[in-house]
């Protein structure tokens, strides 16, 4: 009986720490990390989660009209790194703004520090120069920040936002509000990911292989890369991973069943989900195009 | 004597496939775009500069001498020559970060200064040049971290073991990097000292 409290109790001490607001987490180095992908972090809790959803509505609404991503990123603190350097960091982890485009805008916000960054992707720094993005800081967030509406301060900056990169007159969003795809984007925003995409496919493609090559022979195995490279192609539109694939499945079959089973353990592993800045909470993947390279603005209140 | 022409054969498939020599081509190009990328974030500074110093000048009673300071930097920075060659050359890139790095130390020098003219800080026009700035330096900063990153790639690939052959047989060379010691002299703020005579 006493063994049993005793355990309880312990469990609870490892289950109780987690029921406290979360903190963003800082590396070995005393860094931030940079957050997993989401249109609004918010870990402390600065914003209330109604206000939060309509803000993450809006940015979604946005995104689906005019394909530009904007995201933001609420912490206590970012010392005892400059808020510039954490923006850029965050920026090219998560590279939003659509593939080709590079349409991203990203607002960092310090609360403790009281410093604000508003981080603009190469291909809006027209659209969004320093100066522009300064004034939006001191002028639409830097008074409602010292009032510690921070709701406030972010609709009113994201408005403006919306206004000056709508003017621009980049190609329209894809229209579809469906748990905000990055625009016209093919899945897979890195090599990594998109190999770790093919494997299923390659999988089908051998088992495939397996069995036409009972039947038929070598030529039942070609006709089995020739499937994958074909399914491949469509799903990806891309020469050159159909190819890839084609020759993959072609190989591998080649070189009969124990190339099989040592792909089942690969495709157990790689298939499972996809790694870093993939689908996160509310279904928000990142475009992949942007490039920061340092424009946009920061200030304090 | 056949296997032993077969293995040949696949032997200079393998060797002819590059030896990395296609792969020092793209880092290097890679190099070249970093380093006129870093440049090109310079001359946006140098550009900025004289409407900063003409915006100041109108504030009566400022520190003059730290207006001609900034002045005189620039002046030194722009006349250094700047070639392709320059970021093959150890000696000609320090003396170019050099004068970059005296040029960044005066222009904080004066924007500390500035701080102390409430009419400068209220004037809108000044505001947006000061944002202007800090924004070029950002640029310049990233610039410099990506050019110091596309380096070290080129230098790492160019030291590994198949493709070091390849460089010595074509005489590709290790780039010079950019050095950290700049830094750390600008990453000290400035000490001005206020109860100096204002002209």
């Amino acid at each position: 009986m006493v063994r049993w409290l005793a355990t309880l109790v312990v469990l609870c001490a490892f289950v109780l720490p987690g029921a406290r607001a979360a903190e963003a987490a800082r590396g070995a180095d005393g860094l931030l990390l940079v957050p997993p992908l989401a249109r609004v972090y918010d870990p402390e809790g600065y914003l209330t989660p109604a206000d939060r959803t309509s803000l993450e509505n809006r940015l979604a609404a946005f995104e689906a009209a005019h394909g530009s991503q904007i995201a933001i990123v609420l912490v206590a603190s970012t010392r005892p790194e400059p808020i510039e350097d954490y923006a850029h960091r965050v920026g090219e982890a998560w590279k939003i703004g659509r593939r080709g485009i590079g349409d991203g805008v990203l607002i960092v916000v310090a609360i403790q520090d009281r410093a604000a960054r508003i981080d603009v992707a190469r291909r809006l720094e027209g659209a969004i120069p320093d100066v522009v993005a300064h004034r939006l800081i001191r002028e639409k967030m830097g008074p409602r920040f010292a009032a510690k509406d921070y709701a406030g301060g972010l609709i009113a900056a994201t408005d403006a936002l919306f206004a000056l990169i709508s003017a621009e007159g980049l190609p329209p969003g894809v229209g579809t509000a469906d748990a905000g795809r990055g625009g016209a984007a093919p899945p897979g925003a890195d090599a990594e990911q998109t190999i770790r995409s093919l494997i299923p496919f390659v999988i089908g493609g051998l088992l495939l292989g397996a069995v036409l090559r009972r039947l038929l022979g070598l030529l039942g195995t070609l006709f089995a890369a020739a499937g994958a490279a074909a399914i491949v192609g469509y799903l990806f539109s891309s020469l050159l991973l159909a190819g890839l694939a084609g020759i993959l499945v072609f190989v591998l079959s080649a070189f009969g069943a124990p190339m099989l089973l040592a792909t089942q353990v690969l495709g157990g592993r790689g298939g499972g989900g996809f790694p870093g800045w993939g689908p996160g909470g509310g279904g928000f993947t990142s475009g992949g195009g942007g490039d920061f390279s340092g424009g946009g603005a920061s200030g304090n209140w | 004597m056949r296997r032993l022409r077969q293995f040949a054969a696949m032997a200079l498939a393998i060797l002819l496939t590059g030896c990395g020599y296609n792969g020092i081509q793209t880092r290097d190009q890679a190099v070249s775009a970093a380093w006129a990328e870093v440049l090109s974030q310079y001359q946006r500074r140098a550009d900025l500069i004289p409407n900063i110093v003409n915006s100041v000048k109108g504030e009566t009673n400022f520190e003059q001498e730290t207006l001609t300071r900034v002045v005189e930097a620039r002046a030194k920075a722009t006349s250094i020559q700047v070639t392709p060659e320059l970021a093959n050359d150890p000696a000609a890139l320090q003396k170019f970060q050099q004068a970059q790095g005296e040029l960044s130390t005066a222009l904080s020098r004066l924007l500390v200064v500035s701080e102390n003219y409430p009419n400068l800080k209220s004037n809108q026009g000044f505001q947006d040049l000061r944002a202007e700035l800090e924004g070029t330096e950002n640029r310049i900063a990233i610039a410099r971290n990506r050019y110091i990153k596309a380096v070290q790639e080129y230098n790492s690939f160019i030291r590994q073991v198949p493709q070091n052959l390849t460089a010595l047989a074509f005489g590709f060379k290790e780039k010079p990097q950019f050095t950290v010691e700049d830094e750390r002299a600008l990453a000290k703020p400035p000490t001005v000292d206020f109860g100096a005579a204002k002209k």
